[in-house]
């Protein structure tokens, strides 16, 4: 065997290497959505909203902070800088009759429903309009950008399943400058977590098998007889693809299975004369 | 007056702003020939030649690193050529380092959310898997983070640049492809590879266990003069981000006066080999991280810049650099 040759299958190796690792990373975070999943068989309970204590009858709401960023185009990127979650109190009467009272302030993260739309969110260019469209955009421009909220929140009369609200959930812990949610982390939410949470579970365990599947029909390719042969090129040359791929993969993967509260919005807004033009 | 700017000039070296930046150029100059060579002599195709280009290829990143916070020409058409070579070295984007590393790194945040190579974007229990697919989750954040950034970059030349410099990097490595397959990609392709990855790594090994909210501990330091001397002091990083203007010539003076006395012991290793296998060969889980607040005194603090200041020197030498 020549060097090259002997390069080539180190390089196989360091493939398959990368190949399980990210292939652990996606299986993990489905694992950690069936931890979640785990922890609701006992105690995840739904109701219904019959007081809300804050301010505009908000029992619980969630807001992305954002800011709006252009380039001057008639165009707004919008870049999520922070996931609120607040419970603001109130009382729930849960489906078995039962009523519990949260206290405003309790720790807790509060799901939205995904795809949901948010007020303050400019779904459309027509949600913004003449001077203050041109306002916006010019404010976007600068090195502050323009501020935006989005908020969802659930009131009187809205359908909830919590969880964990009577003890005193986990915090959040911050590892290397990245926060991540214990899976017993209290909840409010506006839908039922569990088929999502399952869902998504499913995905990213999917993904993790199609990683080592992908890598796998690579290496045949490589290795099928003669070695080093135009097929084996082909192979290798998929192998470097997908290896790069694979990563991209994994970022899609882990932004997916993101739970509603830090799940990622984003938004693009054009202004009417961007998009008639 | 205009005798006082001449002599100013003369003095100045030959085609490169500082002396010290021979050293840099020799590195990439070592590290093409190394790539090439065996792609087109079959003597050259030796185990050492292939190692010695992975160590040069991670020498090359660290130039980008150099190069992109001050260029190494005094011309900048120079520079910006010299931009396209050491993207051809690592097969991506030179560039990419102005928002990734200049920008959101030294802010340690992307406005808001985490730096896109924050250590804890890799959570194994067992430690050394973290080192090893570190670069797996970094660099897909810092492409798609680069993206983000251009969409809404008020320097037209960046995307331009940045695309320019992902064309040729490619097609050279594919060019190089049509010539010997096989002799690329052992050669070539792996090396530049292991280069682009592992100056990714480094953002583990430099701030993994680090305190980045403080103002002296937020970072590793490797303190071998040798070490340094090849790595063009990027082994200095505490001082390199509290003063990211400052060339990196300058660094050790600075480091000596500044921080050596200021800053946990832990975060001054003499050796990055003995750190690496203390910390991932020898020990299964992460280390505790250092409390920079309980480290630190107020007088300590009150010698820096504000982080305001700070993070408006980087932020000025990275977009001087933009075109």
């Amino acid at each position: 065997m020549t060097t090259t040759q002997a390069i080539a299958f180190l390089g196989l190796g360091f493939f398959w290497l990368h190949t399980v690792l990210m292939a652990a990373h996606a299986w993990r975070e489905g694992q950690y959505l069936r931890r979640r999943l785990r922890a609701w068989r006992d105690g995840l309970v739904p109701g219904r909203v019959v007081e809300a204590r804050g301010e505009g009858e908000v029992f619980a709401r969630h807001r992305v902070e954002q800011v709006g960023r252009s380039k001057g185009d008639g165009r707004i990127h919008f870049h999520d800088r922070a996931y609120v979650s607040e419970v603001l109190g109130g009382v729930v009467e849960l489906d078995d009759g039962t009523r519990i009272d949260v206290g405003a302030g309790t720790r807790a993260e509060v799901w939205v429903e995904p795809g949901q739309r948010r007020a303050g969110e400019w779904s459309t260019s027509t949600d913004l309009e003449g001077p203050g469209a041109e306002r916006a955009v010019a404010q976007a421009t600068k090195a502050r950008g323009l501020p935006r909220v989005l908020e969802s929140s659930l009131g009187d009369g809205s359908r909830v399943w919590l969880y964990g609200l009577d003890m005193a959930g986990p915090p959040p812990r911050r590892v290397g400058g990245v926060e991540v949610a214990d899976p017993r982390s209290s909840l409010v939410s506006s839908f039922d977590p569990r088929p999502w949470a399952a869902r998504h579970a499913r995905r990213a365990q999917l993904a993790a098998v199609a990683f080592v599947v992908l890598a796998g029909a690579c290496s045949l390719a490589m290795l099928w007889p003669p070695r080093f042969g135009s097929l084996g090129v082909g192979g290798a040359l998929a192998a470097v693809v997908v290896f790069n791929l694979l990563q991209l993969f994994l970022k899609l993967v882990r932004d997916h299975v993101r739970v509603p509260p830090i799940h990622r919005v984003g938004g693009l807004w054009r202004s009417p004369r961007s998009v008639s033009s | 007056m205009k005798v006082v700017a001449n002599e100013a000039r003369a003095r100045e070296p030959w085609l490169v702003r500082r002396r010290e930046e021979w050293r840099q150029v020799g590195i990439v100059a070592t590290y093409l020939a190394l790539l090439l060579t065996p792609v087109f002599w079959a003597p050259a195709r030796h185990p050492a030649v292939f190692v010695a280009a992975c160590y040069f290829s991670f020498l090359n990143a660290v130039v980008i690193h150099n190069h992109l916070h001050k260029g190494v020409f005094h011309a900048k058409g120079l520079n910006r050529a010299f931009r396209f070579v050491l993207s051809f070295g690592a097969l991506y984007p030179a560039s990419a380092n102005v928002p990734a590393h200049n920008l959101v790194h030294h802010h340690f945040g992307d406005d808001g959310q985490p730096d896109w190579a924050a250590p804890g974007h890799v959570q194994f229990r067992w430690h050394l898997l973290n080192l090893l697919h570190f670069p797996n989750v970094v660099g897909p954040n810092t492409f798609t983070g680069v993206k983000r950034w251009a969409d809404v970059s008020r320097h037209p030349g960046f995307a331009l640049q940045y695309n320019a410099e992902t064309a040729v990097a490619f097609a050279l490595t594919g060019a190089l492809m049509t010539v010997d397959f096989w002799a690329a990609l052992a050669f070539v392709v792996i090396p530049q590879l292991y280069g682009a990855r592992s100056i990714l790594r480094i953002n583990l090994i430099q701030h993994d266990g680090c305190d980045t909210t403080s103002s002296w501990n937020h970072s590793r330091n490797f303190v071998g003069r040798a070490f340094n001397w090849i790595m063009c002091n990027n082994g200095l990083h505490t001082i390199h981000h509290n003063r990211a203007g400052l060339h990196w010539a300058d660094l050790w003076d600075a480091h000596e006066r500044e921080v050596a006395s200021r800053i946990d012991p832990r975060l001054q290793e003499r050796s990055m080999l003995s750190y690496l296998l203390r910390t991932y060969a020898l020990r299964f889980e992460r280390e505790a991280p250092v409390d920079g607040d309980r480290i630190e005194s107020s007088e300590d603090v009150a010698v820096l810049p504000s982080t305001r200041e700070r993070l408006a020197a980087a932020e000025a030498s990275a977009i001087a650099e933009v075109p």
